[in-house]
This record gives C-alpha cells, sequence and structure tokens, in this order.
C-alpha cells in the first residue's frame, strides 16, 4: 500500500522548503543534500521580523485610534438574501452522497491513500476546506454535516409517525462544555498525524461510520441543536472558523457582517480554550515534524518507547503522540502566559478571567495557522479530486470523464506559497490583536490599562506569528 | 541509544532569530514596567 503521509509531507516539504530552507541557510541546508533555490528578495528569518515589525504598527495604531469597543455588541449586519428551503434540501442530500461514496471508497475500493477517494476527501476537503469554506462564507457544514440531516430526517420521521410528543431531550451537563469536541478533534489530529493505520481508506471509513454512530446517539439523547453546538467536534470546529467570516445566517436569512464580528459572541463554555489550544498545537507538531527540531528527538522517544515494550512502528507512534500532546501543552502554556501578564495590569482580573474573556482571540490563530500549513495541500491534493470522482474505488472506471486530469504544479509557484502563508499568519495575528483589543477597551474602564493589558497579548502574537513562520522555514531542513 | 542530532545545531541557531522580537518584547515591557515603578516611587 503506497502510504498517505508520505507523499502528502513529500509535497508539502518539496514546496515550502525550496524557498524557505534556501534562503534561510544556504551553505548549511546545501550540506544537508538540499537543493535550495530561490528568488525570494529577503531572506526567511527577515519575514518573521517584518512580520513582528507589521504587528507592533497594528498594536500602535490600535492604541491610537480604536478607543471604543466596536465589535462586542449591535455590530451591524446588512440583509442580504434567503436561502430557500430546497436548497438546504439539496445541499443536505449531496453532503449525505458524498458521505456514503466516501465510505464505500474506503471499504470497497482499492486500498491505496491516494488511488481512493477517502483519504483525500478526508484529510485535504473535509479536514482543510471546509475550515477556509467556514471562514470565507460562514457555518457551511450546518447543511452538510451528514449526521445532522440524518438526525433531523429521523427527527421528523419521528414526529409524522407518532401521536404524542416525542420525549424530551436530556439536559446537557453544564462541566462538559466543549470538552467532546476538543477531545475529538485531538483524536482526529492524533489519527492524520500519528497513527500506523492512518493511510488505510478502510480504516478510514469504519472511523467514518463509528464516529457518525457517535453523534446520532448524542443528538438523540441531548438534542440535535445542543449536540451539534457543544460537542459535535467537527460542528464545533467548523462553527469556531465561521464566525470569522463576513457572512452570517439567521432562520434561513443571510445577513453581511463585519469580518471577525461573530467572535467575540463565543460562548465562554468549558473545554474551549483547549479546543483551540488543541487546533493550533496540532497543526503546529504537523510542521514540526517535518523540521529539524522533531528529526532530533523523535529517534531519542522512539528508542525509549521501544525499550518499554513498544515494538516496530508502535513506538514512531508513540512519539509522534507525545510530540502532539507537547505542542498542545506549548501553545497552552504559551497563551496561559500572556493572560497570566496581563492579569497584573490593574482593575484585579484574574488569569482565568481572563484566559476566557480572551480566548475567542486564539480563532484567527488557529485558522492562520491552518491555512499557513496547509495551503499547498489544498491547493495541489485538492486537484486530485477531479480524478478521484470519477474514479473513486481506484478500479479504473471514469464516471465524469475526468480520470485522466492529473494535478496541476505549476497552479502556483513555491515563493507564491510562501507569500501566501506568510500573509496568512500575519493577518490572522493582526485580526488576533484587534480582536483582543476591542475586548480590552470593553472591560477596563481605564483606555490606558486596557493598552497596557495587551502589551501580553502583542506578545503572544507574535510569539505565535514567529513560531508560525520558524515551523514554515524549517520544513525538512 | 546514540540518536542523530545533526540539525540540532540548527535549531540551537535558528530559533533565537526567529523568537528575537518576542525577547526584545519583553524586555521592552518589562523595562518599561520597572521604569514606571520607580516614577511610581519617587513620586
Amino acid at each position: 500500500m503506497r502510504g498517505w503521509a508520505a507523499p502528502r509531507r513529500a509535497l508539502v516539504a518539496a514546496l515550502l522548503s525550496g524557498p524557505a530552507a534556501g534562503a534561510l541557510f544556504p551553505p548549511p541546508a546545501s550540506a544537508h543534500g538540499i537543493v535550495a533555490r530561490t528568488d525570494l528578495p529577503i531572506p526567511v528569518w527577515l519575514f518573521g521580523w517584518a512580520a513582528a515589525l507589521i504587528l507592533i504598527v497594528s498594536f500602535a495604531a490600535l492604541a491610537a485610534l480604536w478607543p471604543n469597543p466596536r465589535l462586542q455588541r449591535n455590530v451591524p449586519r446588512r440583509r442580504l438574501f434567503r436561502i430557500p428551503v430546497a436548497i438546504d434540501f439539496v445541499v443536505s442530500v449531496l453532503g449525505l452522497v458524498a458521505f456514503g461514496a466516501t465510505v464505500y471508497a474506503g471499504l470497497v475500493g482499492v486500498q491505496d491513500a491516494l488511488g481512493n477517494l477517502a483519504p483525500t476527501v478526508i484529510y485535504v476537503v473535509f479536514w482543510v476546506g471546509l475550515v477556509v469554506a467556514s471562514a470565507l462564507f460562514g457555518n457551511v457544514w450546518r447543511v452538510i454535516s451528514p449526521w445532522r440531516s440524518v438526525a433531523r430526517a429521523a427527527s421528523w420521521l419521528s414526529r409524522k409517525m407518532s401521536s404524542g410528543e416525542p420525549p424530551a431531550a436530556l439536559e446537557y451537563p453544564e462541566w462538559l462544555g466543549r470538552w467532546p469536541a476538543a477531545i475529538g478533534i485531538l483524536f482526529f489530529a492524533w489519527v492524520e498525524l500519528t497513527y500506523v493505520n492512518k493511510d488505510d481508506p478502510s480504516t478510514l471509513a469504519i472511523m467514518v461510520l463509528a464516529y457518525m454512530v457517535v453523534m446520532l446517539v448524542g443528538m438523540a439523547l441531548y438534542g440535535i441543536e445542543t449536540w451539534s453546538e457543544r460537542a459535535d467536534p467537527f460542528g464545533v470546529y467548523f462553527g469556531l472558523f465561521a464566525r470569522l467570516a463576513p457572512l452570517e445566517r439567521r432562520e434561513g436569512v443571510v445577513y453581511a457582517r463585519p469580518p471577525l464580528a461573530g467572535a467575540p459572541q463565543l460562548e465562554l463554555w468549558a473545554g474551549t480554550i483547549p479546543l483551540l489550544c488543541v487546533a493550533i498545537g496540532s497543526t503546529t507538531f504537523d510542521g514540526a515534524e517535518n523540521g529539524p527540531l522533531w528529526t532530533s528527538i523523535r529517534p531519542h522517544l522512539i528508542s525509549l518507547f521501544q525499550h518499554l515494550g513498544a515494538g516496530g512502528v508502535k513506538g514512531d507512534q508513540w512519539a509522534g503522540t507525545v510530540g502532539l500532546l507537547v505542542c498542545v501543552g506549548i501553545v497552552a502554556s504559551f497563551y496561559r502566559l500572556g493572560v497570566g501578564g496581563m492579569s497584573e495590569v490593574g482593575e484585579g482580573h484574574t488569569p482565568d478571567e481572563l484566559a476566557g474573556k480572551f480566548a475567542h482571540t486564539l480563532i484567527p490563530i488557529a485558522f492562520a495557522y491552518a491555512l499557513a500549513h496547509y495551503f499547498s495541500l489544498l491547493a495541489f491534493q485538492g486537484q486530485a479530486m477531479a480524478h478521484l470522482i470519477s474514479d473513486p474505488l481506484g478500479h479504473g472506471s471514469d464516471l465524469f470523464g475526468t480520470a485522466r486530469t492529473g494535478i496541476n504544479y505549476n497552479l502556483i509557484s513555491a515563493s507564491g506559497i510562501w507569500y501566501v502563508q506568510v500573509a496568512a499568519l500575519v493577518i490572522g495575528h493582526v485580526s488576533g490583536l484587534v480582536l483582543a483589543h476591542d475586548r480590552a477597551v470593553d472591560m477596563y474602564r481605564d483606555v490606558r490599562d486596557a493598552v497596557r493589558s495587551q502589551y501580553w497579548m502583542l506578545v503572544v502574537m507574535v510569539g505565535f506569528t514567529s513560531l508560525g513562520l520558524w515551523l514554515l522555514s524549517a520544513v525538512n531542513t | 541509544m546514540t540518536p542523530p542530532l545533526a540539525h540540532a545545531g540548527h535549531v540551537l541557531v535558528e530559533l533565537p532569530i526567529y523568537l528575537g522580537p518576542v525577547v526584545l518584547l519583553v524586555v521592552w515591557f518589562k523595562v518599561s514596567e520597572w521604569r514606571q515603578k520607580r516614577k511610581g516611587e519617587q513620586k
């Protein structure tokens, strides 16, 4: 079986390491056999310093020009259009068809990560594509979600067929909050990054089916909307990014709103901060996995786990698990340090209170990390969908006449990818600063205290930007 | 158990270069804090 992760990593590395490694380490890189050719005008590390400068200038501009909160409440919205129920129905059916085709291909098709439809749909279209779609168009997953569609259809049928009132949903435990979502996303990241059978289409298909069963049981117990908003890992995950979108849907009507305006309304349910730390930390580990630091540490960990009895690939899997958890821990600690620093500034806000109040500022960072790290994967491997929909099982069929369509690697140059990544990181972190500043001027009575409190948020944002650029630049060095 | 550490040197060189702005910001904020405290004490 050809592996999914290896070609994916090779593709990303080949696309990223050209400009990044080449500019950063001309002599050492060539010493390590890396072909480095770049047309970037400045060294890659200088992009990091330039990004930090942009954040500092943005911070100063916010302090001078944004004295009152603008995104906290009564944000202006403009009604655009109503979505007909028929469109919702068609999209839901298409979501179910795509789900069925993915599972069927995974179970019945060729057990080859690149020749089978399932891995590309799950790891590229679903995991990356829907993040981008959510940030651009709002919560599209709410309509596409196959388990939500099935649950709604079942609910409608049961109402039609039974004469009495349907049994009331159980009360969702307050303490559970978004914890199921945090754990679910961590588990998915673990599967994607470290699980030994992550490439296996049939294993993925079985996992998808099991996931659907769990979702349906949860929705049956606690109600479709409550479960979707709090516990369905992907429903919650995509819903976070939808808060950044300039479009919002309410009761079937689409409204235009300022970008980011949905983020400050993020409910402070338990597990929200862990979920965001998992989102950022898992992408961090995905980037670090291709870099020199992990390359140095990994053999140590594998040896350690082999000494403890984990033979063969299991040692690697355990090493990856540790790496993933450490990255999530680093992100959480860094955020905690930021809010700890913030709490030293007047008015007696505790670190716990501040951590909750500023949690929404991590959403654009999570989006920036995801876009920067997976952009090339989406741009190139996303094209593989053209031939995979014609030959989803990998048996040589040509359903739509596109089975011979290849991937155009000239779609965007290596430098172009690098610029998109830098822009994503900078815009994402400036957005984080905007959200943090807006919350601070709303919370603090004295504007000067609000600005001073944000010194630490600036450190957090610059730190995350630098870390992101370092990870991208270090790919495959 | 002698794992390859050939890349560790690069990491040690690169990381401070990338984290430089963070370190400078922290130092700057700490110094301003200290100066403000001293001003308050003098008053």
